[in-house]
């Protein structure tokens, strides 16, 4: 769905005054790059940001950790499993609607009230609060990206106490290191950034799979009588694990930069991308949801589903998203 | 989908008669057709496949013709029918108009040079966050001269400047059509035209 706040991009481009290119310090605003598509974001319902990984702390063991409520066998989770043994609980989204200016409306506050309570930031889709000093110590229940460098996950059975972890309770564990942190292209709020390329730059290096400068635009060579403009990007097995271990994808949403933000808080252009302090306002342009979960994967007899993701070196290395926008 | 399905992008325009006596008489109030270049547009400016600059993209011009239709008011229409063609028919002797000249996008690119007025940009307007008003005034001694005597006034578009960045000629794109009840023009009076376009 385009948003409304679309519309209000077009009119700002329609309606920058030329005058400003005459100002050397001011001419940057008319740079195109001010307003098209600059991140990607990924969204989940707002009761997810309390439940699967969010639930669970425990310093000690500094481990994501989930609980399976899937036969313990088969060392499986997935997020509608938890839905299934939580009968308040349908993991649904808000519906999407054109006035919507994030992608969950409600609040997406994470607070852990047991052992040492703390809250995280409210974006309104999956923030990425590894890479923040402040949340160091319990990033690993805030979510929604492991850093670089790795984390421990541990599933474990419904049995399982934050405040006693027992080792006859563990299903399965490994360790995830998610290449968003790897290449720097996720800020801390959780906007993937887009690959600074043209076009036809964005269409070659899609067919090459180049995707560690960011997303995409996968322009194809007819495009322009088709006006799909077609956005790649790339979600490593890892990354993809620990989403599903916050609680799957059933949101993306498209953004531009806020241009007006940004320029009322003192910034001027270029506003460079920076993960680790980034100036950057977005603006939501667009917003897809999803009655299922994106990372959605059944089990197979004693093949699992999870374990598909998150072996992702032997078996799932990646998975390519592509976004077209219609504009004829 | 597309993005005009969305966001549900529309125009309105009227034309009013501006008299010597500074009397203004409404004398067309209709909606307009925002035709597939505004989307050729759109789509170079998204893909990051045009011009780097938002200049253009932004509507600075306009054509006025002589032989438009009813027929042509639907989004495949990328052409006026009967563009006023050169300078002296925009502004005549003494006319106000700033006659343009370029190629155009006319579903392929055509290298014939068309003529064009500006919309100065201070005739352009943003009321509310997703509408842009485009205010063009057609003075008392600009488009009199036209091809024969008999010819009225009777369709208008707007025109992108040049997205798909051409050199060193720009070539201008139609986004929104209009046919009017036809009009003809004398030095009596000017004509303005609000053109609202919603986002």
């Amino acid at each position: 769905m385009i948003v409304d706040k679309a519309g209000e991009v077009i009119v700002d481009i329609l309606t920058m005054s030329p005058s400003l290119a005459k100002i050397p310090s001011a001419s940057a605003i008319l740079d195109t790059s001010n307003y098209t598509f600059q991140a990607i974001s990924y969204g989940k319902d707002a009761l997810g940001f309390n439940y699967h990984a969010h639930a669970q702390y425990n310093p000690t063991l500094s481990a994501i950790v989930v609980k399976s409520y899937e036969a313990t066998s088969v060392s499986s989770y997935h997020s509608s499993a938890i839905a299934s043994a939580l009968y308040f609980y349908n993991l649904l989204p808000s519906y999407p609607d054109p006035l919507n200016t994030r992608l969950e409306p409600e609040s997406c506050l994470t607070f852990y009230s047991g052992l040492g309570s703390f809250s995280g930031l409210d974006i309104g889709h999956c923030a990425n609060h590894a890479i923040l000093s402040q949340y160091s110590s319990n990033y690993i229940t805030l979510g929604c990206f492991p850093p670089s460098g790795g984390v421990k996950y541990i599933v474990v059975n419904p049995s399982h106490d934050d405040s006693n972890f027992n080792q006859s309770n563990l299903i399965y564990s490994g360790t995830l290191s998610g290449n968003y942190n790897k290449y720097g292209l996720m800020d801390s709020s959780g906007f993937l950034t887009f690959a600074p390329l043209n076009g036809s730059q964005g269409n070659q290096n899609t067919a090459l799979l180049r995707f560690t400068s960011g997303v995409l635009i996968n322009l194809s060579p007819n495009f322009s009588s088709t006006g799909y403009v077609d956005i790649a990007w790339h979600l490593s097995g890892n990354d993809a694990a620990s989403l599903l271990l916050y609680g799957g994808i059933y949101q993306l949403g498209l953004w531009c930069l806020d241009i007006r933000a940004m320029l009322k808080e003192g910034h001027k252009p270029p506003f460079n991308f920076n993960p680790l302090n980034n100036i950057r306002k977005y603006r939501l342009f667009a917003k897809k949801t999803f009655s299922r979960d994106l990372l959605y994967l059944n089990d197979v007899a004693s093949f699992s589903g999870m374990k598909y993701l998150l072996e992702s070196s032997a078996l799932l290395q990646y998975l390519v998203y592509q976004w077209t926008i219609r504009f004829l | 989908m597309n993005i005009f399905d969305y966001l549900n992008i529309n125009g309105h325009v009227t034309i009013h008669k501006l008299l010597g006596d500074g009397t203004e008489e409404l004398i067309y109030d209709d909606h307009n057709v925002i035709v597939s270049g505004m989307g050729v547009g759109l789509a170079s400016f998204f893909g990051v496949s045009g011009s780097t600059s938002i200049l253009d993209y932004q509507i600075d011009r306009f054509q006025i013709g002589v032989s438009g239709s009813e027929a042509r008011e639907i989004s495949s229409t990328n052409s006026l029918s009967g563009p006023l063609s050169s300078s002296f028919e925009y502004t005549g002797e003494d006319g106000e108009l700033f006659p343009l000249s370029a190629n155009q996008i006319k579903g392929t690119f055509d290298g014939n040079i068309s003529w064009y007025a500006a919309i100065p940009a201070h005739n352009v307007t943003k009321i509310g966050d997703s509408s842009v008003r485009y205010t063009i005034t057609i003075d008392k001694d600009s488009c009199n001269n036209l091809r024969a005597a008999t010819t009225y006034l009777n369709e208008v578009g707007l025109f992108m400047k040049n997205p798909l960045n051409t050199s060193p000629i720009p070539s201008p794109i139609l986004v929104a059509y209009k046919y009017f009840s036809p009009i003809r023009k004398t030095s009596d009076f000017a004509l303005v035209l609000r053109w609202t376009l919603n986002f």
